[in-house]
């Protein structure tokens, strides 16, 4: 899938910091890297390292100290349509069934009910939960929620999907069924979707999804490695190059 | 010099309230714990408490000086006060003292067991230190609504007497009524004053204290998010409580090597000596804690003794009262006119919610707002009364309402702004991703996520305003009556004053009769709906 080089997002020299009272704490420092069309990036480091604030960076829900970055070569300024998140706890509202949830990103955009419905039902329907519409989300599982959730993030047509450690609130096998299926999911045909970043501490899982894979350092982030992983799909961990890619990242995140 | 007397005047109400506070403190320690401790206790006491701290106390001020005056000569009108005090307080601490010794980290419990401590020093050295973040978090709050009863009986009527104590209350009235406008304002600069300053030099460093106590992993989810001080008006404004709802952390060891007291010998070191000491110590315990147990429940009986020998003339008299179909139906129509009041004071207060919205979501307005909004909280309802007429002329339903809302409002304020910053920020984070406007913001995210609360905020108020009609619907400063024409606060009043003790009687039983019947059908279904459908799944 990375044939194409053409990035559609575009990391430039970003830092971010907060400060408190007295001090000034470097969360990421001096980052630049690109997402590519058609591609599926993980990112990983050590806990604490950084990794959602990265993601909340790019979503524009917080602003780099200094550097840009950029989607479609425009500076990303703010939230916008074109990037959308599936969150670690689901963040799915609990008084809102699973339909009016995933309907939720469209209120605005899509001002006809009836359309708006109906995209929110053939979206369901994609990611396996057709007649669950009226439930609500504390009837149903982990798995299903998070089905939601993605439904959600695909409502608004975006480009860009950020996973916040998207499988490591569900039990293994809802995981992993949830994993196998998500790539033709999100690549599928009928969608907008150009690249899909997934931060995640599972190593398994990034070598079962990803195109490639960026390593960051500990507290201040910063790139220590870029790691291509070119492996016929579905990937099985019982292929001896697949546990030799799980060493060599493993290496570098120790 | 006024000024003198002011300040001399709310030194003594300042004292009034300090004693009211530290009798309550000392029994719901006691009380408290043993409901914590005992599920016999706990079965009994608990109900009790729940039912108590529902009623409408202020109604039953006339009947306690009136008991006290007869009973304690000289300092009966003090005693009097203070009892007040102390019973619109105590449940609130007893609440706290039980819900804390209930959330004690069972491993705590279970480690006091295998050292074998004894009953005495486990109270000294984990009930007590583990209640008092609840008891110093409820200081504030109890302050506040000690206040509020307190500045509304220190001048009181029964028959032909009129009994008055000096203290902030009785001189707003009392500069009031000499029409010393300008000493007025300078006794409300000075009670603002006392007010933040006993917050800035005694409850803030207080909570700080009391910060040491607290076990890392019981945290509520309140404690963080929300600052210390409108915690307390959350915890003191859930309506519903009951037993089984804080069995969440296994009071008994879990553990599959402790299965009962009995067995804590064998786990005792090896030594005979050391066995044998136990023993004995054991045997103390043992007759310590049965010894305290007694006392208790002797204590209780005669306390519920007293109660009823004091309760059953009065209730068989209003029966009689109410037996008169006119009187019963006069009665029954004054508590309607005053639910008409509280339900329109519950309509003009319900903005409060845009401000409540407003204050979680905006930085600057939280920093400005909040420490400010603190001092009006606790600022007592029915010193207002003066200004209120001073402002709007002696419009009497215009004061009842007022006051209702001044004493209510801000439960609902600090319940609708607590469940805003209670939205997880995952959920806040994707509403921003969402691009949505201002209204459908509202109408699908914040609006929803208010509703616990607000509930909450409400079924609180309306429970507060029942205290405050008896203080608004009929007010007397000098020889001026200011009074509703129907309402069952303005009932017990006139009642009280005109001596008729049995009709008094008779409407309080028939509010507290209302109120509970409300409380426990209509609020506790709102309730129980409100706080299911709209939690957060984690």
């Amino acid at each position: 899938m990375t044939e194409i080089k053409k990035p559609v997002l575009i990391l430039k020299n970003v830092s971010f910091s907060i400060t408190s009272k007295s001090s000034k704490f470097e969360i990421i420092h001096d980052l630049s890297f690109e997402v590519y069309e058609k591609e599926f990036l993980a990112i990983t480091g050590p806990s604490g390292c950084g990794k959602s604030t990265l993601l909340r960076l790019i979503a524009g829900l917080l602003k780099p100290t200094t550097g840009t970055i950029f989607l479609n070569e425009k500076p990303i300024t703010g939230p916008t349509n074109k990037i959308t998140m599936v969150f670690q706890q689901f963040a799915l509202l609990p008084w809102l069934t699973a339909l009016e949830n995933v309907e939720l990103p469209a209120l605005k955009l899509i001002p006809d009910k009836e359309k708006r419905r109906e995209k929110a039902v053939k979206l369901l329907e994609l990611v396996g939960l057709s007649g669950f519409e009226n439930s609500y989300p504390k009837e149903l599982s982990g798995g299903m929620r998070q089905r939601i959730a993605i439904a959600r993030a695909l409502m608004s047509d975006p480009e860009i999907l950020l996973m916040d450690e998207p499988f490591s609130n569900l039990d293994q096998l809802t995981a992993s069924n949830l994993r196998s299926e998500i790539l033709s999911t999100l690549f599928n045909p009928s969608l907008s979707l150009k690249s899909v970043i997934l931060v995640s501490h599972n190593i398994e899982e990034i070598v079962e999804l990803a195109d490639r894979v960026i390593i960051l350092s500990k507290r201040p982030a910063q790139l220590v490695k870029e790691i291509i992983i070119d492996l016929p799909r579905p990937r099985s961990i019982r292929l001896p190059k697949f546990t030799s890619y799980l060493d060599t990242i493993y290496e570098y995140l120790s | 010099m006024i000024i003198t007397t002011i300040i001399y005047a709310l030194a003594l109400s300042w004292l009034r309230l300090a004693i009211g506070m530290v009798i309550s403190i000392i029994i719901s320690i006691f009380v408290g714990i043993l409901a914590g401790m005992n599920k016999t206790a706990e079965k009994i006491i608990i109900p009790i408490v729940d039912i108590l701290q529902s009623i409408p106390i202020l109604g039953f001020f006339p009947v306690a000086v009136f008991f006290f005056v007869n009973f304690v000569p000289l300092i009966g009108v003090e005693m009097a006060a203070v009892f007040l005090i102390i019973t619109s307080e105590l449940w609130n601490f007893i609440f706290a003292v039980y819900e804390s010794v209930r959330s004690i980290p069972s491993y705590i419990l279970e480690q006091a067991q295998l050292s074998n401590m004894s009953l005495m020093d486990k109270i000294a050295k984990i009930y007590i230190p583990s209640a008092w973040p609840r008891i110093i978090d409820n200081i504030p709050i109890s302050w506040a609504i000690g206040l509020f009863f307190l500045s509304s009986s220190e001048i009181i009527s029964l028959g032909t007497t009129t009994y008055q104590l000096l203290g902030i209350g009785s001189i707003t009235f009392q500069l009031f009524n000499l029409g010393d406008f300008q000493d007025l304002y300078i006794a409300f600069i000075s009670l603002f004053l006392a007010l933040v300053g006993t917050h800035a030099l005694f409850f803030r460093p207080l909570n700080e204290w009391s910060q040491k106590f607290k076990y890392e992993f019981t945290s509520s989810v309140t404690s963080t998010k929300i600052p210390w001080f409108i915690s307390t008006f959350i915890r003191s404004s859930r309506p519903f409580r009951n037993i089984t709802k804080h069995i969440v952390i296994p009071r008994r060891p879990i553990s599959p090597f402790i299965k009962s007291r009995n067995l804590e010998p064998s786990y005792l070191p090896p030594s005979i000596e050391g066995n044998v000491l136990s023993y004995k110590n054991k045997i103390a315990i043992f007759n310590i804690a049965k010894i305290l147990r007694y006392i208790t429940y002797i204590a209780l009986i005669l306390i519920t003794g007293i109660f009823i020998y004091f309760i059953t003339g009065p209730i068989i008299n209003s029966i009689y009262i109410l037996e008169n179909l006119n009187n019963f139906i006069y009665i029954l129509t004054s508590v309607a006119y005053s639910g008409i009041r509280i339900l329109i004071a519950s309509a003009i207060m319900f903005p409060i919610i845009m401000l409540a919205l407003l204050v979680a979501t905006n930085n600057l307005a939280k920093r400005v707002l909040l420490p400010l909004i603190l001092i009006i909280a606790s600022f007592p309802a029915p010193l207002f009364i003066p200004l209120i007429i001073l402002w709007f002329g002696p419009k009497v339903e215009i004061i009842a309402i007022l006051v209702i809302i001044s004493g209510s409002i801000w439960y609902i304020f600090y319940n609708a702004y607590s469940s805003i910053q209670l939205i997880p920020e995952d959920i806040k984070e994707c509403i921003l991703l969402s691009n949505l406007s201002k209204i459908q913001k509202f109408k699908k995210l914040y609006f929803p996520a208010m509703l616990p609360g607000l509930v909450t905020g409400f079924i609180t108020a309306i429970g507060g305003a029942w205290n405050a009609l008896i203080v608004a619907e009929w007010i007397s400063i000098g020889n001026e009556v200011y009074s509703v024409k129907y309402g069952i606060g303005k009932l017990i009043d006139s009642a009280a004053s005109s001596g008729d003790l049995n009709l008094m009687y008779a409407s309080l039983i028939m509010m507290i009769l209302v109120v509970v019947a409300l409380d426990r059908t209509l609020w506790k279904k709102l309730y129980d709906y409100a706080t299911s459908k709209f939690r957060y799944e984690i």
